[in-house]
């Protein structure tokens, strides 16, 4: 379908802007349980267009791509900008469209996948389970490969497209010892399907199961915590894209307001937005409205440099965007990151465990989503972690509720930078130990 | 159109040589309405409409869907549902269902469609206002969800079923400053009507309440962290079971060892108050007067006195674990294959007054689903969390202080053996806005139940 074609439709029906996004999505999955419990491959194009009328805006978002399927998208978004209250501050869509390069994002072989291509992946996967630990269960899991293309044009300019692929596995693995029950879960990533590291995974999530059988539970009370890479990768962004999009910002509902030059952070924290970082899984070429990508360093030695901006939060403030802008089809574009990655430290993994006295080294968290990224507080519910006595790793424990303010922790209340970054989609973070952290358990 | 292409890939699919054949077509709107802080930010509409092919082929599943709606593009769908066939386990046995025709429609005496579009932005910015008319109130954003959802399943055993709904709510979000300190309390209320429910409700009221709760939460200190006794209201209640229970009764979790449940049907997992349900069709709840492989959604007892009873399926689950099709089988749009969902998961009611039940408490926490957020389990290891809104201290059979930022954790089979004592009251509630997330799927669902007395949950504080 033709991009262009939509925004000039939308002018001559009398908008004075439009932009056309479209997006189609390529995936071939399957579902384990054991064995492969089922496959699917689905094919997705959506199509969304957004107008301006003065200052009244609409997006008007559609998976009808026939020729009256757009047309009626639309007339219909003119028609609801046109009963729409005006935003004041609305000054135009993005006149700065363009691409940045960032090496090679698209794998063919993954995009063109077909069930069959991903059953040796999957038959690696279960026999690595067992590699780990003989009697151990690959329970549940998926495999997918994925390919999205995007195309934006807008009436400054485009089309531009981009397009990447991905490739995802996952495995949750059992073991049953004498009416006691042991779990673990493990997950690779990658831009391509030969990328993905099917056997260490396996091997990972069935060893730590079967030591996960005899785990006991953690005393309420104050610890070192060393978050474990993985754990770092899944509660840094929680708190902090929230928190430094220029959006929540300007409205009020981030606890940085004010604190652009400030040292919010212990002067061990680096962190960067890689928006247009080579080999970087969430980087891209150009972001949702078309403006190109950059590198940005977000906190630098801890202190605040930048907050991330599409083109309406930074026409707010007379700015130039970040290249932040983050939409689906038929919503409107926010700021938010890229990919958030915490330069990694100096200390090794054992080093960071060596220098531990009385400390919970967690390996798996849940909830750490419901964290409140207004006021700061963080909460994640441990599932898997090892009591860490005297530099040495202990025994494992579950159950437990980490609890306590996010830039304290991060400030007075971090210890050590590990340098085992793990990269996960749209993230990147080593292993982690803070002080006096309080967990809430039995 | 949508069903003639749908009645296409039934007959391609048993011409090439499968033996059961699904066609389903979906057909969603939904619009969304976002005000913040007094300015109209988002006016969107979305339409969605496909067709979802699943076809049995040599003893096993196959799924593939698709969005151009033409000839030509269902027959490769077939052809790709038929690949991925190859690759799926053999099923060896299925679970029995009837043949049946049938057209539902959810109750709905003012079509949203047909109110206007002015109507529905300045009823949002009225409640949007109202939320930031207090003093201490910084941030507010409203929103107004409105979702009409077609669903048509026709398979090659002779099913031929077709529902529409109309979903709707609003919610708001507010956020209060205080010497420094930031809070958000966010609520929302939504319900399978028409505009009806909408006009039926006083929305700057609501969301002056909101904002209220935010004031006095920013001033709250957090609760100690540790056990705690508690008190549980009826959407905290929903809250607890979906997450910490419902889960672990699906029966694809529980015939692939992945909850802590499988094996455990006959037994008692629970104290005897507890009896838990599963409705499609429960009042307050969402709509699902069947599911997506075609069956009748059926109400499922899980739990009837604190012994587990049943578990909720599928035709492939039923199969292996036994069961009837309790008609569970739910896909989130026309992109997916069916999982096993919950639909309206809830509690039913006992003998206990509130005012009792707090009493008996003596000294704990009264927890609030009005601001939580959500919550998570980890089905197989039993670890269940949740966040609650901001709740309420209980000393001496009373209730003390206000306490925000409260999250609670706990043990599955613990946490149902030490229900102590169960409200008489019932309400199950559902959202616009949001729903459950299980393997990348996401479903409207609605939860609830009395107020619930439970011995002991860990409460994370500072």
């Amino acid at each position: 379908m033709d991009v262009e074609k939509a925004v000039k439709r939308a002018v001559e029906l009398g908008a004075s802007e439009a932009e056309a996004f479209l997006l189609s999505t390529a995936e071939t999955s399957l579902t384990l349980a054991g064995d492969v419990e089922a496959s699917k491959t689905v094919r997705l194009k959506s199509f969304g267009i957004r107008i301006a009328v003065g200052k009244s805006t609409a997006i008007v978002g559609t998976q009808d791509l026939s020729e009256t399927g757009v047309e009626n998208a639309v007339r219909s978004a003119v028609s609801i900008a046109r009963v729409s209250p005006p935003d004041p501050r609305w000054a135009g869509m993005n006149e700065k469209i363009g691409t940045k390069d960032i090496g090679e994002t698209f794998d063919k072989a993954t995009a063109e996948a077909t069930p069959v291509d991903l059953l040796p992946i999957a038959r690696e996967l279960f026999d690595s389970v067992k590699e780990g630990c003989r009697e151990a269960k690959p329970i549940r899991g998926f495999l997918t490969s994925r390919a999205m293309e995007a195309t934006y044009a807008n009436t400054y300019g485009g089309p531009v497209t981009r397009r990447e692929t991905m490739a995802f596995l996952y495995i949750d693995a059992r073991v049953d010892e004498a009416g006691e029950v042991g779990t673990y879960s493990e997950y690779s990533i990658a831009r391509s399907l030969r990328r993905l590291e099917a056997g260490k995974t396996g091997v990972e999530a069935g060893s730590r199961a079967r030591e996960f059988v005899k785990a006991g539970s953690i005393p309420n009370g104050k610890y070192e915590v060393v978050t474990l890479n993985r754990v770092s990768d899944s509660l840094l962004p929680v708190m902090l894209s929230p928190a430094v999009s220029a959006l929540n910002v300007q409205e009020g509902r981030s606890p940085l307001v004010g604190k652009i030059g400030m040292e919010i952070m212990s002067e061990k924290i680096t962190i960067e937005d890689f928006g247009s970082n080579v080999n970087t899984l969430g980087s891209k070429p150009f972001d949702d409205e078309g403006f190109p990508t950059r590198n940005l360093t977000i906190v630098g030695k801890g202190v605040l440099n930048t907050f991330v901006y599409d083109t309406y939060t930074a026409n707010r403030e007379g700015r130039e965007s970040t290249g932040n802008a983050s939409r689906g089809y038929s919503t409107a574009p926010r700021p938010s990151l890229h990919h958030l990655h915490l330069k990694s430290g100096d200390a090794t993994f054992e080093e960071i465990i060596s220098e531990t006295r009385n400390g919970v080294l967690v390996m798996s968290t849940i909830g750490e989503w419901m964290s409140n990224p207004v006021s700061g507080h963080l909460n994640a519910t441990i599932t898997h972690a090892y009591v860490v006595e005297n530099g040495e790793i202990a025994r494992p424990v579950k159950n437990g509720v980490i609890s306590g303010n996010f830039y304290e922790m991060f400030k007075d209340g971090l210890d050590m930078v590990g340098n085992d970054t793990r990269q996960d989609y749209g993230v990147s973070a080593p292993s982690l130990k803070f002080r006096n952290v309080v967990i809430a358990s039995k | 159109m949508l069903k003639e292409l749908a009645a296409y890939g039934l007959n391609i699919a048993e011409k090439l040589g499968t033996t059961y054949v699904e066609a389903r077509a979906q057909r969603t709107n939904y619009e969304l309405i976002t005000i913040d802080n007094g300015v109209l930010k988002e006016f969107s509409k979305t339409f969605s409409a496909g067709l979802g092919i699943r076809v049995f082929y040599n003893g096993r599943f196959g799924f593939s869907s698709t969005n151009d709606l033409n000839r030509e593009s269902v027959k490769e769908a077939v052809e790709k549902a038929i690949s991925a066939a190859r690759v799926s386990r053999k099923v060896e046995k299925l679970g029995e269902r009837k043949a049946c025709k049938g057209v539902f429609k959810s109750a709905c005496r003012k079509k949203p469609e047909d109110v206007s579009d002015e109507e529905k932005v300045s009823l949002t910015l009225e409640a949007n206002k109202a939320g930031l008319s207090l003093e201490g109130i910084k941030s507010a954003v409203t929103r107004l969800g409105v979702q009409r959802d077609w669903r048509y399943v026709v398979t090659s055993d002779g099913v031929d079923l077709e529902y529409e709904s109309s979903l709707l709510g609003l919610g708001h979000m507010s956020v209060a400053f205080e010497a420094g300190a930031m809070e958000r309390v966010g609520d929302q209320e939504s319900a399978v009507a028409g505009w009806e429910f909408i006009e039926g409700k006083n929305w700057a009221e609501f969301s002056l309440g909101v904002s209220k709760l935010a004031n006095e939460a920013v001033r709250a200190p957090l609760p100690p962290p540790g056990r705690l006794k508690a008190v549980a209201d009826p959407e905290m209640v929903g809250l607890i079971l979906h997450e910490a229970f419902g889960h672990a009764c699906e029966g694809d979790l529980v015939s692939s060892g992945d909850s802590i449940l499988s094996g455990r049907l006959g037994s008692e997992i629970a104290s005897p108050s507890v009896t838990i349900v599963d409705d499609g069709l429960a009042e307050g709840g969402y709509f699902v007067p069947f599911d997506d492989e075609g069956n009748i959604k059926r109400r499922v007892v899980v739990v009837e006195n604190g012994v587990l009873k049943s578990f909720m399926t599928g035709r492939e689950t039923a199969g292996m674990l036994n069961l009837p099709v309790s008609g569970n089988s739910r896909a989130q749009d026309f992109t997916h294959f069916p999982i096993v969902r919950q639909t309206n998961f809830f509690m039913t009611p006992r003998d206990h007054g509130f005012e009792e039940i707090i009493r008996e408490v003596g000294e704990g926490i009264y927890i609030l689903g009005r601001g939580a957020t959500g919550g998570q389990v980890d089905t197989a290891s039993g670890t269940f969390t949740f966040s609650a809104g901001p709740s309420w201290m209980i000393r001496e059979g009373g209730l003390a202080e206000l306490v925000r930022g409260v999250v609670i954790s706990g043990s599955i089979l613990e946490t149902l053996n030490g229900v102590e004592a169960v409200g008489r009251d019932l309400r199950i509630t559902t959202s616009a806005f949001g729903g459950c997330g299980k393997d990348n799927q996401l479903a409207r669902v609605g939860d609830g139940g009395p107020h619930v007395m439970i011995r002991e949950l860990i409460v994370g504080g500072g």
